[in-house]
């Protein structure tokens, strides 16, 4: 992993068309602006991981019977 | 018109079958060109509807990797569903009439069935004029990662 140090209000340029700013730090709080191109998607890594996650384990139920939940689903 | 063009306007799409049988043509394929977290790789996806599974539908991968997921338009279950979404979620789908867009969530089958859940944090949004689709994450705790649907 790449490690810089950087003061508030300044930036990491990643390729022409990231860029990412240290605005404000406050205590253990870091607030960082990121400016990327629209199809960049940006997440916070532990929400991305969750999804990641739970869909391999929706994955995992690929054998299931989507006819007797069906049923299930009628009968509620 | 060159011979190959005449040649292709010609032809009907080959059939082949999904890794569990199912027969499928290449303008069924929704592609999905980032894949999904967690399968980044697959792009191909067919949606299979069949009528003893409705509201459920399965939509399985067809470029190579053998998963399927089972899919549900959230309204059905949850009628208020309306996620906040901005308007760069959305890049990549090429949205020109909203009416084109086709939305469902993951289910994850538990057992018992009677207790799967779909992900409210991840809905699937699908172009289906261009048949294009991608996951969206919404990074805000409004809608639950595992949300019962058979209460």
């Amino acid at each position: 992993m790449l490690i810089l140090t950087r003061k508030v209000g300044e930036s990491i340029r990643i390729n022409e068309n990231i860029c990412i700013t240290i605005v404000d730090m406050d205590g253990k709080n870091i607030k960082i602006g990121i400016e990327a191109p629209k199809e960049i998607s940006i997440h916070r890594e532990e929400v991305f991981k969750r999804i990641k996650e739970e869909n391999q384990k929706a994955a995992g139920g690929g054998n299931g019977d989507l006819g007797a939940l069906s049923d299930l689903f009628k009968k509620k | 018109m060159s011979v190959s063009e005449g040649i292709r306007i010609g032809m009907k799409p080959t059939t082949q079958t999904t890794p569990t049988g199912v027969p499928w043509t290449e303008d069924q394929v929704i592609h999905f060109p980032a894949g999904l977290p967690g399968f980044e790789n697959a792009h191909k996806f067919i949606i299979m509807s069949v009528p003893e599974h409705q509201p459920f539908h399965w939509m399985e991968c067809v470029d190579g990797n053998s998963i399927r997921f089972a899919i549900i338009n959230p309204l059905a279950f949850r009628p208020d569903y309306q996620p906040k979404l901005k308007k760069e979620d959305f890049a990549g789908l090429n949205i020109v009439d909203p009416k084109d867009l086709l939305l469902y969530v993951i289910v994850t089958l538990r057992n018992p069935l009677v207790e799967s859940t779909a992900n409210l944090m991840g809905p699937i949004f699908i172009n289906i004029r261009e048949r294009v689709g991608k996951q969206i994450i919404i990074e805000n705790d409004a809608y639950s990662l595992r949300e019962r649907i058979i209460p």
